[in-house]
């Protein structure tokens, strides 16, 4: 592999790691988790996918860090509602996302957007339509892709193909990652435009420490 | 179980169940329904596509002629396009010291391909436009890897199918194409055929009826010069060696994976009306033209196997000024004013980068 090709390819790892890092933080996990959550997505990205069957194999910071990451995210939710809002979401997600996949036009540069980015956009909105939850919209992009694909494997076996599914084959940049992240962002942003429209000029009572909200102390 | 809990769980069922029933057909663009005109300043055809086209997109014909689109009209599915000239020749390193560090020195030739489409088929062989089992695109690609063999280079040719051909395509082939990637090879080539008319990709070629091949570019990505200049490299050793080989490049909207790797090319074999054997045919002339881009002896050979600086500093360029602009975008939306969104990032610099840059919360 040439320098100019590790350059370009160490740019875009540098990029998904800081974007990443960032989300990751508005999900009440520590700097250093955050940190850690997303070196393992990177650097998992380039084991060899792990192979369960012959048709079937994930990849490790593509599927299962990101897997783990949701379950972790899941068990850590303050009720028992929360729990099944962000697995709701999830399924609303899966099947959105699998319909927007066979809606939208086949040839990429048909779209506005990239359709991975659609997918997190969507996953997102739902996430907070359900939830308002940032964590929930991480679980909704990430397990809305995973089980999507699974169906999407499932439905090309039941066409004849001999499909191969390859869960997070993609490691980092996989769209199972990207829609998680997306969602998050998307969630994040659509809380503090209402929070701001609802506060008007007045100064925020409250602000984001350490992945979680504090009430600001007024002077 | 709750009833809450009992009702949260039949939704949850009946989503799972009911996601096959969305199976609608996608929208495909194999079969001609979807047929794009290209066209000049004097109104006079240029090129077609089975495709959109958008503004912004850029087309080189085949005697390097350069145009890019202006204006598109959905309801004739036409395109106005711009002279812009005679597109520059492809050039050799510009930064020499970069692609001199560049040159793999271990000798290995190694290309990698696969099919994202894995439908798409010939009607004269294959019987229909779209398969879902044995598609055409699979024999042309194996030609290809045939060839390629005959010459010395190993060719790894992902058989792998990302069906349906949907929005989501590029999304499955991306994974088949990152493990490839990591084999380090020369060149990664997603093999396609085109869903114009056959006769625009008749051609003759030492005396032999052959199809033509258009190089496809997708600009939305950080390694698009690269990929663009690569581009050039083969249609101009082409050009030399083969006259009438490749038709054209199209320079679309999109990415196409083409962000996954900076000698990253999809290449349309072909047109769904064309017969099969044409375009296995010009795999054999494509092989030819691969190897001696890649792996000849002449100072553009070198040239394209190496990394040229000006691209990789462009590439760059454009991956950190989008990531930059993405979160200056994101942090004023977010508070509302310019002040508020330079101490959000600010702030947000300092964490990422450990205190090196921007402020740290007091």
């Amino acid at each position: 592999m040439t320098i100019g090709f590790i350059l370009l390819l160490v740019t875009g790892a540098l990029i998904l790691f800081g974007a990443g890092q960032r989300v990751l933080d508005r999900l009440r996990l520590s700097d250093r988790a955050a940190i850690l959550f997303i070196v393992l997505i990177i650097a998992g990205g380039f084991v060899p996918d792990i192979a369960v069957t012959d048709r079937f194999a994930f990849n490790l910071g593509g599927a299962l860090i990101p897997l783990a990451l949701c379950a972790y995210l899941w068990i850590r939710a303050d009720t028992a509602l929360e729990r099944v809002r962000c697995l709701v979401a999830a399924a609303v997600s899966a099947v959105t996302i699998f319909a927007l996949g066979r809606a939208l036009p086949a040839d990429p540069d048909a779209l506005p957007i990239d359709p991975g980015w659609a997918y997190g956009i969507a996953a997102g909105l739902i996430a907070y339509v359900f939830g308002r939850s940032r964590r929930g919209a991480f679980i909704a992009g990430t397990l809305g892709v995973m089980l999507s694909d699974t169906a999407n494997w499932l439905y090309a076996r039941s066409m004849g193909a001999d499909q191969r599914l390859v869960l997070g084959g993609a490691g980092g940049y996989d769209v199972i990652v990207i829609a998680g992240l997306l969602a998050v962002l998307l969630s994040e942003l659509i809380g503090e435009l209402l929070e701001r429209i609802k506060r008007g000029r007045r100064k925020p009572t409250r602000e984001f420490v350490n992945g979680d909200f504090v009430r600001r102390e007024q002077p | 179980m709750t009833a809450r809990r009992a009702r949260s769980a039949a939704l949850l069922l009946a989503a799972l169940v009911l996601m096959p029933l969305c199976a609608a057909p996608a929208r495909a663009e194999t079969d001609g329904d979807c047929l794009y005109t290209l066209l000049g300043p004097d109104g006079a055809m240029l090129t077609q596509r089975g495709g959109r086209m958008y503004v912004g997109d850029e087309y080189i014909a085949g005697n390097d002629m350069w145009y890019r689109v202006v204006s598109v009209d959905d309801a004739a599915q036409t395109a106005a396009a711009e002279y812009l000239g005679s597109a520059p020749e492809a050039d050799v390193p510009a930064f020499s010291a970069l692609a001199e560090g560049g040159k793999d020195g271990d000798g290995k030739k190694l290309i990698a391909m696969y099919s994202t489409h894995s439908d798409e088929s010939y009607v004269p062989e294959d019987g229909t436009a779209s398969k879902w089992k044995g598609a055409g695109i699979y024999d042309v690609g194996d030609s290809l890897k045939k060839a390629l063999e005959a010459r010395g280079i190993e060719a790894v040719y992902s058989r792998e199918t990302f069906l349906p051909h949907d929005a989501d395509a590029y999304n499955r082939s991306r994974r088949t194409a990152e493990e490839l990637m990591k084999q380090g090879p020369d060149a990664l080539l997603d093999i396609h055929r085109d869903a114009v008319p056959a006769e625009q990709y008749e051609t003759e070629v030492d005396g032999e009826d052959i199809s033509k091949v258009r190089l496809f570019v997708g600009r939305n990505n950080q390694n698009a010069a690269e990929n663009k200049a690569f581009a050039r490299q083969i249609k101009a050793e082409a050009d030399r060696m083969y006259p009438g080989l490749i038709k054209d490049i199209f320079i679309g909207k999109g990415n196409y994976n083409q962000e996954l790797y900076p000698h990253a090319l999809l290449l349309e074999f072909g047109t769904h009306e064309i017969e099969k054997e044409k375009a296995m045919e010009a795999a054999d002339y494509v092989a030819d033209v691969l190897d001696s881009v890649l792996y000849g002896a002449s100072a553009k050979a070198e040239g394209a196997k190496g990394t040229r600086g000006g691209d990789v500093a462009r590439g760059i360029g454009w991956a950190v000024g989008l990531a930059v602009l993405a979160a200056a975008a994101y942090a004023l939306i977010s508070t509302g004013s310019l002040k508020a969104a330079w101490q959000k990032l600010g702030r947000a610099a300092s964490e990422v980068s450990g205190g090196l840059f921007g402020k740290g919360r007091k």
